[in-house]
């Protein structure tokens, strides 16, 4: 299998890129969600991980596609980046540490990173208009003033390919892909660097996903946008990222350039993701073998506290006792990205063997 | 151009809220300048016509003194007006702050708070309303403040549930990400959110106002003679309805339009307030 140039070279210990070049620098990431019981005493808490030690980087004017099925940590992941919850570890942004910064300074930086949020009827106020809504950060941030502030709405609407006359519309009178237009021109309103979108595509029709897509990826040709692009479809996630990491259970297992890791995947988890992918030629598209995933394999693990060894444990047909005892790190694959396994190297010259129905 | 005159059209009130709005017009010189609707006065006397029924000089007739009962009826309005704006003005201005910080910030605030106002509620009000009467007498203020006191909790309990139900809401969180003030998400997205909803209660509030000053002058505690309020005169022409059932049909179907009314303007409010709910 080739290697893919570039990013591999520069650091090839664990699958990214060298820490200068990055514009984003996740390490040690975890976010812990704390819930009360509702107990006689209302004082019992619970408290789950959501996201756990999760370590990446991404590079200037690159994408990182962040996969995984829902309930995994890809929007903790997100928030936490933009210091919009609670989190332990650090998230370096241009060399400065983000986690902790409050008041002023991180308003400040806001300007720098935005997020593009799932469902655009939730995060756009239907009581705003159009313009009112893309104004909000430009008046917030003294972006603009008089009428400079109404040339700039009109220039970031314009950037996303929306007709001047939506501004005095509110946005329950617009369509969905419209609506999602208007999400990302707030984002831009502010000229960032760095934009998290989150699901951006998984509340449209499919015709209009490629579209908003499209427009992404040419958005960030244009302004040269670092993007940290989640998603849980891997079809979408392939077009837009260079990067992928795939997540599972608030942990990253595989780590990497995307074309190695569609051509080349190791994890268990990141080859029945893979599975699920529809081909996009009828003809070729092969039934799903589903070799990579138990017979018995539920979601029920996603919910239950993690209580040591391999988050994939459950439903991984490679399952041994090193994989119930011991957490695999992610670390360098022979094929070149990184995965957290303990039989990757069996998985990559196919000799692992199942497991399945030893438990 | 085109868009414009759709906008203004759709802020502009349907046939029902016009009518609406020239009642509360009409009301509101009532009660400013009751002259304007009856040269009579209302404690002018007429013995020769005591519970007399209608005639051209006394369209509602007269009460057992042989006072003009439209004239009374409109000189009453006042005092209602008073009482109901006053009592839920100051319930929401103490209790939209209120609810607002409660349920934005959590927390102790929010504990005491919540068990301070279901405290409230659990008293029945014509209860307090006996207690605090028995302590400080009747009068207009009196009233006013135990109205206020009364509605305090249902406004606080309101802002707050609505303000949590919108902080839940993405577009608070958008608001942060973007990087807007704390104080501007509340202003701006929270309170602007919350509005329909705390109109809506309103004008219930103004016509539970009424209802309950009807019920507590007719218990005896409500305002006191010479002063006109339409429970006042509810309670006067409860005394005669046999002799007269003119008298109390009048008295009472203003207070039940007015209640009925006011219920009525709640919710065309919300509907002018929300633009998802707006033609
Ligand atoms: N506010 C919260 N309080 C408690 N638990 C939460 C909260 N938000 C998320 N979680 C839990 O944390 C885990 C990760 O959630 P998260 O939303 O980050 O996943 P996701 O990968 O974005 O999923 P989806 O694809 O459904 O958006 C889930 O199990 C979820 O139930
Ligand atoms: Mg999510």
């Amino acid at each position: 299998m080739a290697m893919s140039a570039g990013l591999q070279g520069e650091a090839p210990s664990d699958g990214v890129s060298s820490g200068t070049a990055s514009l984003l620098e996740v390490r040690h990431l975890s976010v812990t969600y704390t819930r009360r019981l509702a107990r006689n005493d209302g004082q019992t808490r619970e408290s789950r991980h959501a996201v756990r030690d999760v370590n990446f980087d991404v590079p200037r004017r690159e994408t990182l596609g962040l996969v995984g099925e829902s309930g995994s940590g890809k929007t903790s992941v997100g928030l936490a980046i933009l210091n919009l919850i609670a989190a332990a570890g650090s998230v370096r942004f241009d060399g400065q540490e983000i986690l902790g910064l409050h008041g002023a300074t991180m308003r400040q930086l806001r300007t720098r990173m935005q997020m593009v949020f799932q469902d655009p009827t939730a995060s756009l106020d239907p009581r705003m208009t159009v313009r009112r809504i893309v104004r909000m950060p430009i008046k917030a941030h003294r972006i603009a003033t008089g009428t400079g502030i109404d040339d700039l709405v009109a220039e970031v609407l314009n950037k996303v390919s929306l007709d001047t006359a939506v501004m005095s519309r509110y946005p329950h009178q617009l369509s969905g892909g419209q609506r999602q237009r208007v999400a990302i021109a707030r984002a831009l309103a502010t000229a960032p660097d760095f934009i998290v979108c989150d699901e951006i595509t998984s509340s449209l029709d499919v015709s209009v996903q490629a579209q908003v897509v499209n427009l992404l990826m040419d958005l960030q040709a244009d302004l040269g946008l670092t993007l940290l692009f989640i998603s849980h479809n891997l079809g979408i996630v392939r077009q837009v990222s260079g990067l992928i990491a795939v997540m599972y259970y608030g942990r990253v297992v595989e780590l990497g350039q995307s074309e190695q890791i569609y051509a080349n995947s190791l994890h268990p988890y990141t080859k029945a993701l893979l599975e699920a992918v529809p081909s996009p030629d009828p003809a070729l598209e092969t039934r799903p073998t589903r070799a990579y995933l138990r017979a018995d394999a539920t979601t029920a693990g996603l919910h239950k506290v993690w209580s040591g060894g391999c988050v994939y444990q459950d439903r991984c047909p490679f399952t041994t006792d090193l994989c119930r005892r011991v957490e695999p790190e992610l670390g360098a694959s022979a094929a070149g990205h990184s995965v957290a396994c303990h039989r990757v190297d069996e998985i990559r010259t196919g000799t692992a063997e199942c497991t399945e129905g030893d438990s | 151009m085109k868009t414009h005159v759709s906008a203004i059209r759709q802020r502009m009130p349907s046939l029902s809220a016009c009518i609406l709005i020239v009642i509360g017009i009409l009301v509101a010189i009532a009660a400013i300048y009751p002259r304007a609707f009856t040269s009579g006065n209302p404690n002018a006397i007429d013995p020769n016509a005591i519970l007399a029924g209608p005639s051209l000089r006394h369209l509602l007739g007269t009460d057992e003194a042989g006072a003009d009962i439209y004239t009374r009826i409109i000189y009453g309005t006042r005092l209602d007006a008073e009482i109901s704006l006053f009592s839920v003005g100051i319930a929401y201005a103490v209790g939209v702050p209120l609810g607002l910080l409660a349920g934005w910030w959590r927390g102790a605030l929010d504990e005491i708070l919540s068990r301070l106002s279901a405290g409230i509620l659990a008293f029945p009000i014509v209860l307090l309303a006996l207690l605090i009467v028995g302590s400080f007498g009747t009068s207009a203020p009196t009233l006013i403040a135990i109205l206020a006191l009364a509605f305090l909790p249902q406004v606080t309990l309101l802002a707050r549930a609505q303000t949590m139900a919108v902080c839940a809401r993405g577009y608070v969180l958008a608001a942060r990400a973007t990087g807007l003030r704390e104080r501007r998400i509340i202003t701006v997205h929270v309170l602007h959110n919350i509005t329909p909803q705390l109109l809506v209660l309103s004008p219930q509030l103004m016509s539970q106002a009424i209802l309950i000053e009807a019920s507590l002058s007719y218990l005896g505690v409500g305002i006191q003679p010479p002063a006109i309020t339409w429970g006042s005169l509810l309670l006067d022409a409860s005394n005669y309805y046999q002799q007269d059932p003119l008298y109390a049909i009048s008295t009472g179907l203003v207070v039940t339009i007015a209640a009925a009314l006011l219920l009525v303007a709640g919710d065309l409010i919300s509907r002018w307030a929300d633009p998802l709910r707006r033609r």
